[in-house]
């Protein structure tokens, strides 16, 4: 699959004779082996931990009891849920054996989806902000964007389906608002005005800049943030004004149902897709977060049905439900797949996209029932990963939960977020909180990251 | 269309100008300056920052202006402490909006100028004034003077335009600009506002926008220097139809009406009618904007018409209904409300790309099965499956928004309850709860709440029977000063405008509100006044605004000491 390009474009790279080499993703060779563009995509409703896993010579799984092992992907049967993405085995690195223990153990008022949700990149506590739950702190794909960001580039885009509840954070409360629905995206992304530039704008903006970096000198410490949050939004602007790429990825189609009230149809998620592989093509940013949620039950046979409600929550206790959401993982592994089949059709000086973009899929909740323990995640592409292996790291230890009482075990996934920033270049030893504390005063050391997931 | 405007001005702008130069600015803070301990910025929403463009645009454009249909649906009272930034998208659209404003503004006072440079300053210092939302304060003064030469172009076809893009796109215009003078920003107790800066804080409290050019005279005046002027000066904004505004937002955050544009419900038991999915979509994007049209009416019926108090709000039964809501949610009482006004209220219900007129009709509504707030299907609907409501988040809710108790959040791995079915009750289903140990404790005081609004479905239509049988809508409160059991919603909703807990919540959320954050331990007292006055005035709403502007918190900065 390839990316749609404007029929301008298409004239452009045709002058050029170098036929797609005029790509603005193609760039020098890479120096070092971190990847220089991450996608992060995050679903919903979790997967079946034993529908998704693989055991060598399938042995029956089970999350506490298995022994650890590092694998090939090639000498074990794909997984219920992972044979979709069978063809790029050889370029991914599966993690069995995450948890989100440091969720199990955050403020005990909050509900496990938006432990999940705000743990799952941040790795750090949660905060609350006037009764909505936020971040005490950055989240990786962020801190990653500040790293790589070029002038000119946006630093980060986050597009998702409806049900927008932010994944992302830039800081302590500061929640990055995803593009959900094409107007939006069309408007931000594929207008005049990136590609137009405007001297004079970009002068304004910058005095403006200036204006306010004086005037937070005047206000409290602990006030400036939300200044600093405008001030960041009105650079990336003026950045864009002078500083895009010339390259303008197809808008957009318009979406069939703007109000998703059966779930979202396949086709938005495609354009979704669609438009994150674009955006890193054109090279107008170096991280997207894609947020997939909430699919149309007619994905997996069952036109009309709320798969949330009557089947995820089921999906320990009744078979029928395990099977339908065995079903719609599945579907969502067909999307990592496309995704890595659409960034290896761009060609570029290394290779193609995909040899330089380290995509990433987590859940929000490990599985359907709300389940922080057995959190399964996988990375594939870029030129850092030890690519073709299945890590399976056994839980050692437990500690109390606060959310029932009971007890919960794995490795903590702060491990995969720290192996995620090593990817991508930077120079780190941990990320997010570096203990974790439950209720009965155990801690929990959460630093270092996945041995055997990287070169 | 900024790359039309950018294409107008290449060819217009003759002869070229030479490229501007930013001036720099002395800072004239010093790196040793003691930290502030007071002050704010506070960004103003999308909305706010079109009425602000609204209010700058010439008048025949100002019908033209509208906020952008993808303004995000803020979390409640977010625009307090942040939450949701302005995105990258909203802050571009804000700022090719104010391009074309300006571009296509007709009677420019800076073309009338010519190259009258002492008349183009004066035009551009009342500009600023205006954008800035005060009188301009010697460093504000000087700001625009060393700007107006870099902007200012007497040979373009709209020599203003970029002055007036940098005014109306500045730091003083986008945010709501609370800065105490030097010496009061580090003293320990908390300094009071200047007068002008307490009309902006009314402004776009009250009204959700800015001062107009009468409220910003009162702000230079001493009108707003003492308590009882700031009281009379509150009583005149909210007989403004632009306090409506700020009633329906206060309202919608809530009741957490921002949840509406996600709910939706069973197409085929609701709509068993309609064939065509598309259809059946179309229904439900428009009844979600209906419903809340219909909230936004009847609250601002009980302000304005009624007896504008916190017991009306939650018994009152003159209601306004809109044509989808008659024919999809009010069928069963069609026969039984009566008009109580003939007003009629037209408006137009967007959704989407959609744009489609629906007139709201004033009807009293049967005394037996609606009343207040609580029983509106906006609410009712809000918590629900596609096919049945759900009583515990019902209950949830009203214990966290009505009395200020929320509950726990509840702990993993709980079992599912049983499956729906047509021949059992969604009581029933909820059973279990009450049967286990582990979940009455929680579960009790939430389900017996919820179960009160059992007569509603999940679209908030009335139900007599469910799986086939009698609703049982009996309940309780439990743990609050109003404790006993009810009948059903009806009942309930009276319970709590009796309890003088719920009007303590309700009007703790007015003063997070207004105040701009969640009540201090230094401001109890004042809540405590404000409260008991409440409690004292019978619930009467308008004396709980006026009560919380007057208080020393209101008139004062934010931060801490």
């Amino acid at each position: 699959m390839t990316i749609r390009l404007t029929r301008r474009d298409l004239l452009r790279i045709g002058a050029g004779g170098a036929g797609l080499l005029a790509l603005p993703a193609m760039r020098a060779a890479l120096a070092a082996t971190p990847a220089t563009r991450l996608l992060v995509v995050i679903t919903r409703q979790g997967v079946p931990y034993e529908r998704w896993c693989m055991r060598p010579n399938g042995v029956a799984p089970d999350f506490y009891t298995g022994p650890s092992f590092d694998e090939a992907l090639s000498n074990m049967a794909p997984s219920d849920v992972l044979t979709p993405l069978t063809p790029w085995f050889d370029r991914m690195v599966v993690v069995d054996g995450l948890s989100l223990v440091s969720a199990a153990c955050d403020d005990p008022y909050a509900h496990p989806h938006d432990r999940g949700r705000i743990h799952g990149l941040t790795g750090r506590r949660i905060s609350v902000h006037n009764g909505a739950f936020s971040s005490t702190g950055a989240s990786i794909d962020q801190v990653v964007a500040e790293s790589l960001r070029q002038k000119g580039q946006i630093s980060s885009v986050a597009l998702s389906t409806p049900q927008i509840n932010p994944y992302t954070f830039a800081g302590e409360g500061l929640a990055i608002q995803s593009l959900t629905l094409a107007p939006q995206i069309n408007a931000a992304l594929f207008t005049d005005v990136a590609a137009g530039g405007s001297a004079t704008g970009d002068l304004i903006l910058r005095d403006h800049i200036t204006q306010m970096d004086r005037l937070m000198t005047r206000l409290p410490t602990d006030a400036r943030w939300r200044v600093e949050a405008q001030r960041d939004l009105l650079r990336d602007l003026a950045d864009q004004m002078t500083g895009l790429p010339a390259c303008t990825p197809e808008p957009s189609p318009m979406e069939p149902s703007m109000s998703f009230d059966r779930g979202v149809p396949l086709q938005v998620y495609e354009d979704r897709i669609r438009a994150a592989v674009a955006l890193l093509a054109c090279n107008w940013t170096p991280v997207v977060t894609l947020s997939l949620s909430d699919m149309a039950g007619d994905a997996v046979g069952l036109p009309g049905a709320d798969l949330h409600f009557d089947y995820a929550h089921f999906t320990r206790i009744d078979p029928a439900s395990n099977d339908v959401m065995t079903e719609y993982a599945a579907v969502h592994a067909g999307h990592i797949a496309s995704l890595c089949a659409q960034l290896s059709a761009v060609p570029t000086i290394n290779g193609s996209l995909l040899d330089e973009t380290l995509v990433v899929w987590i859940p929000e909740c490990a599985d359907g029932g709300h389940a922080l323990d057995g959190w399964p995640a996988l990375m594939v592409g870029g030129p850092a990963l030890r690519g073709g292996r299945y890590l399976r790291f056994a839980p050692e230890s437990r500690v109390v939960s606060e959310l029932d009482g009971g007890t919960i075990g794995g490795m903590p996934h702060q491990r995969l977020l720290t192996t995620i920033g090593r990817a991508m270049g930077l120079s780190i030893d941990s990320f997010g909180d570096t203990t974790v504390t439950d209720r009965a005063g155990t801690v929990l050391d959460t630093t270092g990251w996945l041995q055997g997931a990287l070169r | 269309m900024l790359s039309t405007l950018l294409f107008l001005l290449a060819g217009c702008s003759d002869p070229p100008k030479p490229p501007p130069v930013v001036p720099e600015v002395v800072d004239t803070i010093t790196p040793e300056a003691p930290a502030s301990r007071w002050g704010a910025m506070i960004p103003l929403t999308t909305p706010q920052r079109f009425r602000v463009l609204q209010a700058l645009a010439p008048e025949s454009l100002r019908f033209e202006l509208r906020p952008p249909a993808s303004a995000p649906v803020y979390q409640p009272f977010s625009h307090l402490d942040g939450v949701y930034q302005l995105s990258a998208l909203e802050t571009r659209e804000l700022w090719d909006t104010t391009l074309e404003v300006f571009q296509m503004e007709p009677n420019d006072p800076f073309v009338a100028c010519g190259s009258d440079r002492d008349c183009a300053f004066n035009a551009a210092t009342a500009f600023a004034e205006e954008a800035w939302r005060f009188p301009l304060d010697d460093e504000q003064r000087a700001e625009v003077e060393a700007h107006f030469d870099t902007w200012w172009d007497p040979t373009a076809e709209h020599p203003g335009l970029w002055f007036k893009a940098w005014a109306a796109s500045s730091p003083w215009a986008a945010f709501r600009v609370e800065l105490p003078t030097a010496e009061a920003s580090t003293q320990t107790e908390r300094p009071e506002l200047n007068t002008s800066q307490l009309a902006n804080r009314l402004a776009f409290g009250l009204w959700d926008g800015p001062p107009d050019a009468s409220l910003r005279a009162i702000g230079a005046s001493d009108q707003l220097a003492t308590s009882e002027g700031v009281r009379e000066v509150t009583r005149q904004m909210l007989a403004d139809p632009r306090f409506d505004l700020t009633l329906s937002r206060f309202h919608r955050e809530w009741l957490g009406l921002g949840k509406l544009d996600a709910r939706s419900v069973d197409a085929s038991t609701y709509f068993p009618d309609i064939g065509l999915v598309c259809s059946q979509v179309y229904i439900m994007a428009r009844l979600r904007v209906a419903l809340a049209t219909e909230l936004d009416l009847f609250v601002r019926s009980v302000i304005r018409e009624g007896e504008a108090t916190w017991g009306e709000l939650l018994t009152g039964r003159r209601w306004w209904a809109g044509e989808s809501s008659m024919s999809y949610v009010f069928q069963e009482e069609a026969d039984e409300v009566v008009p109580w006004s003939d007003e009629v209220v037209a408006a137009t219900v967007r959704f989407g790309e959609a744009a489609q007129p629906e007139q709201f009709h004033a009807l009293e509504m049967p005394e037996d099965r609606r009343a207040g707030l609580l029983t509106q299907p906006a609410v009712l609907t809000l918590f629900a499956g596609t096919v049945q409501p759900s009583p515990v988040k019902r209950g949830a809710w009203i214990l966290e928004r009505m009395l200020c108790e929320p509950p726990r959040t509840p702990p993993a791995g709980v079992p599912a309850l049983p499956g729906q079915s047509p021949a059992v009750t969604n009581r029933e289903r909820y059973a279990t709860h009450a049967e286990s140990p582990s979940c009455s404790g929680c579960h009790e005081p939430i389900d017996e709440i919820g179960f009160t609004f059992e007569h509603y479905d999940a679209l908030g239509r009335w139900r007599d029977t469910d799986g086939g049988q009698p609703v049982d809508s009996s309940g309780a409160l439990q743990g609050t000063d109003v404790d006993g059991e009810v009948a059903d919603a009806l009942e309930l909703s009276s319970a709590l405008a009796q309890s003088a807990q719920a009007r303590a919540c309700y009007a703790t959320w007015w003063w997070r509100y207004l105040v701009g954050s969640s009540p201090a331990e230094e401001d109890a007292a004042e809540l405590a006044q404000v409260v008991e006055n409440f409690h004292s005035s019978a619930g009467h709403i308008p004396t709980l605004i006026e009560d919380i502007t007057a208080t020393s918190t209101f008139r004062s900065h934010l931060g801490a000491p």
